[in-house]
């Protein structure tokens, strides 16, 4: 089942081996990193920047070459983790994750100058080069790990390097915060990956991650703590919560590999183990899919009501990892029926939607930093009428926005389609009733997952960008400080044509996955090109046909002049501001409708002496409490103030009470050596 | 070969002419019903034609504040329906099948409002904001409705190709004559509140209290114009047509009719059924905006019925 037929130990030496292009840029990295260190001010950001992107440039290579074969090798065999050597293995599985962080670390390289020049204090500049390195050779080396010790290892790095990321701008309150929250879920996270890994080698005597089978009664355990680990680090609900604290956190450009990548890792060793690994369980399955539902549906509803650009995104998260999560929930369903066709799409599904939301999300997310560093907030309340000022930050928002909504004939719409595909077959599949039904009523709530993120996303362009600026700073902002297009710019430009291309082009990105896809099902005969038949590319010809000859002959006749005139103000005179929709009031109405579960409050108050014709005060207030943080996490970090207080007795500071500690733990270690 | 060229050839020619020359005449004859019932002789039939035709030779303002989503939203929405026309099963008689993929569809029509939506918020008017904001909430209360009816017929045959669940060849679905009503029927209210019509919206007032559709195309003008109601209008067929075609085939007698009867029949139907929109705007009032989620839950209640009866068809 397992043995790949490619699989081969490098022996070849050729400079050009893959396992040579990922470890040199590891090194390259790694240089930058000591370089950072040792060199100050002296060294460029340019120069950084060039090293960053030739490590990314040489990962984008090392995945092109050893897409179709899996390699296994052992450059890092001097550092031993003491249980097992830091061995590397690339497989069909990990390299569509290493072209994914090959391209968004170029993105974040590109865009890297330009956000450091804009960084006042040499501390701060040192501090963002020397993390990011860092949290590179942490993500690379997590898809390269063969074995569960070097994993964990590398995930910790990635882990640690990355909440130092979120804590960048830790002079502010909200970092802080972000950060604590962050490596709080970080530490569970790795607590309960710690946990299934020990059980898993428990159970196989083996480290490596491709001996470890989920198909026997003793893994349903670590397969239940593999998930927990997995939603917590990915944020799906309910361990969402430090979400939309640290997302927006991390600076500009390597906010767009935090958010493209640091769920997504989480997800790509779900399906390495519990997908690759044959997972059977149906406990498990039911589990993801009901998680990954409820995370859907609570992401995208809190993602609509946030007034933070920045946080509707990292909300918008939770949504698409709860999507993510459905289908492999369902592939896990239909491979313990015996349904290949079905296990196959929504593992395709998975995948793919994977990889697409991480480029749309790192889109997103650099568009985002380029309007708060722009108008110097992310407050939609304050944007507006950016589309005149920023038109290709616009331009690329509008195209991830249109990705990220599902629209044809984006790349999230291929994959959307796969998981709808998935529930729609399994509900005419030969499977019990209840699944039937529930299939097809996942297809319902897609539909209104779907519907809710396009409300979402019209919000996030249409307030941001559209309209009259809200606000002075928006009214001057400019695309870039000097005259050409600055890094950042060209990085979401990169991203927006990679997205635009694998949309029209999905049957070459599926045929790409197929190896993939191949080695998640364990069937050699799947065409990766053959899931998608809809010829998305050539809809977008026709469509773009029809537009154009529609401008052409109808809104460019020479006869129809234009005139350019205000905004229709009723005859009032000049509209203020004020009047136009803002980020809240266009989300209200959909409030109202949910304001159960958002507990959603308005307040108006009218006051004066006739307050009914001639009001002296009016106020509208609306208030949102977060029902999951006050009434789930309040009581349990209440219950964990009160247990660390209660401990604080046990340390009264005297030395002797001390002593007797040690002594009696001494006693307590002799007793349990002797008797066990 | 060359007589069978020929008649494909006009078989075409005729589906176009029809899709492109019958949307303005549903809209007359929805105005013409309702003038009749208000005891008016009203504009007549090919009004709707005229008014277009006026349109495109007027001078367009826009405001300064627009960008080009605001130009180019009407062009990209006529082109998607166009292509809609192309695809959706809103005629018996298609002289092509392309593979009308019911996601692909559905998706389709969404990014129509994506683009509405979008080119409402462009002028940074009050009204424009809250036509949108009342469009996502509508579509956000009928889109499951539209995609389980879909969904459900889809299931029964099997396929996600509405071209093909919508033939009459298909025999799965030959003997459910409840099945289509009730998608039917459930797809016709929902098509109600996606075309703006009666109990969601009036579209014959510019009243702030009322508008969800109207408010949003404020600020277009002249040929602009012209075109967000040509798409409009075709909308109305298309949305019209996939609900009378699944009344259709709820009647056993179509399903052993000849072609011609058949597309006679179905461009029948749809005027039927624009007729009796134009009936339940004259006997109903437009429902309080609180209340629409109520009228909605009927629609979402028909496709509900459809998943199971979709699921007891397949009982194995």
């Amino acid at each position: 089942m397992r043995g790949n037929p490619q699989k081969q130990m490098t022996n070849d030496h050729t400079i050009l081996s893959a396992a040579n292009l990922f470890t040199s840029a590891s090194a390259i990295w790694l240089a930058g990193l000591v370089i950072t260190a040792v060199g100050r001010e002296r060294i460029t950001s340019n120069f950084l920047a060039f090293l960053m992107l030739a490590g990314a440039i040489l990962t984008l290579g090392g995945a092109a070459i050893s897409w179709n074969q899996s390699i296994e090798y052992n450059h890092l065999q001097y550092i031993s983790f003491g249980l097992a050597p830091a061995d590397s293995l690339v497989d069909s599985l990990s390299v569509p994750f290493l072209g994914l962080l090959g391209l968004l670390a170029s993105a974040a390289a590109v865009a890297s100058p330009s956000h450091v020049a804009a960084l006042n204090g040499q501390g701060k500049r040192g501090h963002y080069w020397k993390l990011s390195f860092i949290f590179l050779i942490g993500l690379q080396q997590v898809l390269l790990a063969s074995n569960g010790i070097a994993f964990l290892v590398f995930w910790e790095i990635m882990s640690l390097s990355s909440a130092g990321l979120v804590a960048a701008d830790h002079i502010r309150h909200r970092a802080q915060r972000a950060a604590f929250a962050y490596l709080t879920a970080t530490r569970i996270s790795t607590a309960f990956l710690t946990a299934a890994f020990l059980w898993m080698h428990q159970n196989t005597g083996s480290w490596a991650l491709s001996a470890w089978h989920f198909s026997t009664e003793q893994s349903l355990v670590a397969a239940f703590f593999l998930l927990i680990a997995v939603c917590t680090k990915a944020g799906v609900w309910p361990m969402h919560v430090w979400l939309p604290l640290a997302y927006p956190e991390p600076p500009g450009p390597t906010s767009a590999i935090f958010a493209g990548l640091v769920g997504n890792i989480s997800i790509y060793l779900l399906m390495r183990l519990l997908l690759a690994g044959d997972c059977s369980h149906l406990a498990i399955a039911y589990s993801a899919i009901a998680l990954g539902t409820i995370s859907s549906l609570w992401g995208v509803l809190f993602a609509l009501m946030e007034r933070d650009l920045k946080k509707l995104l990292a909300y918008s998260t939770v949504e698409n990892m709860g999507i993510i999560l459905t289908a492999i929930g369902t592939t896990i369903l239909a491979h313990s029926h015996g349904l290949t066709t079905i296990a196959t799409l929504a593992s395709a599904a998975a995948l793919f939607h994977t990889l697409n939301h991480g480029l749309v999300k790192a889109l997103l997310f650099l568009g985002a930093a380029s309007v708060e560093r722009a108008v110097h907030t992310r407050e939609l309340s304050a944007l507006g009428g950016l589309a005149k000022s920023m038109p290709w930050t616009m331009l690329c928002f509008f195209i991830g926005s249109l990705s990220i909504c599902a629209m044809p004939p984006m790349n999230c719409f291929a994959s959307k389609w796969l998981v709808y595909q998935t529930f729609f077959q399994l509900s005419f599949a030969n499977a019990p009733i209840l699944e039937r039904a529930m299939a097809l009523a996942m297809v319902g709530v897609l539909a209104f997952v779907g519907a809710l993120s396009l409300a979402c996303f019209t919000k996030a362009v249409g307030i941001a960008f559209l309209g009259r600026p809200r606000s002075n700073a928006a009214a001057k902002a400019k695309e870039s400080s000097t005259s050409g297009p600055d890094g950042l710019l060209i990085a979401q430009l990169i991203l927006a044509v990679a997205c635009v291309m694998i949309g029209t082009s999905v049957p070459i990105a599926l045929e790409g996955l197929t190896p993939a896809i191949r080695h998640l099902t364990h069937d050699q005969f799947v065409i990766g090109s053959n899931l998608f038949p809809i010829p998305q590319g050539q809809l977008a010809l026709v469509g773009g046909i029809l537009v154009s000859s529609i401008y052409l002959f109808v809104l460019g006749r020479r006869s129809g002049e234009v005139k350019s005139y205000i905004t229709w103000d009723c005859g009032f005179g000049p509209l203020s501001t004020r009047t136009e929709e803002t980020g809240s009031s266009f989300s209200h109405p959909i409030g109202r409708i949910f304001s159960q579960i958002l507990q959603l409050k308005v307040t108006t108050e009218i006051s004066g002496k006739d307050r009914r014709h001639f009001p002296e005060t009016v106020r509208v207030e609306t208030f949102m409490t977060p029902i999951l943080e006050t009434k789930l996490y309040r009581p349990v970090m209440g219950l964990f103030d009160w247990l660390s207080a209660s401990l604080v007795r046990l340390q009264t500071g005297s030395i002797h009470i001390h002593l007797l500690y040690v002594f009696l733990t001494m006693l307590l270690l002799v007793f349990l050596g002797t008797n066990i | 070969m060359i007589a069978t060229n020929i008649q494909a050839i006009l078989e075409t020619l005729a589906f176009i002419a029809t899709f492109l020359l019958l949307p303005p005449l549903l809209i007359g004859i929805i105005r013409k019903t309702k003038a009749r019932f208000q005891n008016r002789i009203g504009a007549p039939l090919l009004q709707p034609y005229f008014d277009l035709l006026k349109l495109l030779s007027k001078g367009e303002t826009i405001s300064k504040h627009t960008s080009w989503i605001f130009r180019s939203t009407a062009a990209i929405n006529v082109s998607l329906l166009i292509i809609l026309a192309f695809l959706a099963p809103w005629t018996s008689l298609r002289p092509f099948n392309l593979g009308a993929d019911l996601f692909l569809v559905i998706y389709l029509l969404a990014l129509t409002r994506f683009f509405t939506v979008l080119s409402a918020l462009d002028a940074g008017s009050a009204f424009g904001g809250f036509g949108a904001s009342r469009e996502v909430t509508l579509a956000l209360l009928v889109e499951p409705a539209v995609i389980l009816c879909l969904a459900a017929i889809g299931s029964v045959s099997q396929t996600s190709d509405l071209g093909i669940a919508f033939s009459f060849d298909n025999v799965a679905l030959i003997n459910q004559p409840g099945l289509w009503f009730i998608a039917g029927c459930g797809l016709f209210l929902a098509s109600l509140v996606e075309l703006s019509r009666m109990p969601a919206d009036d579209p014959t007032t510019h009243l702030e209290l009322t508008m969800v559709h109207e408010a949003m195309i404020l600020e277009n003008s002249a040929a602009n114009l012209a075109l967000v109601e040509y798409a409009h209008f075709l909308k109305i067929l298309i949305l019209l047509g996939i609900s009378s075609q699944c009344l259709l085939h709820a009647i056993p007698f179509f399903w052993h009719t000849n072609q011609l009867v058949l597309a006679l029949f179905s461009i029948f139907s749809i005027m039927i059924l624009a007729v009796s929109i134009a009936v339940i705007e004259s006997v109903a009032v437009k429902l309080r905006w609180t209340k629409l989620p109520e009228f909605i839950a009927y629609s979402v209640a028909m496709s509900i019925f459809c998943v199971f009866i979709a699921l007891s068809k397949n009982l194995n």
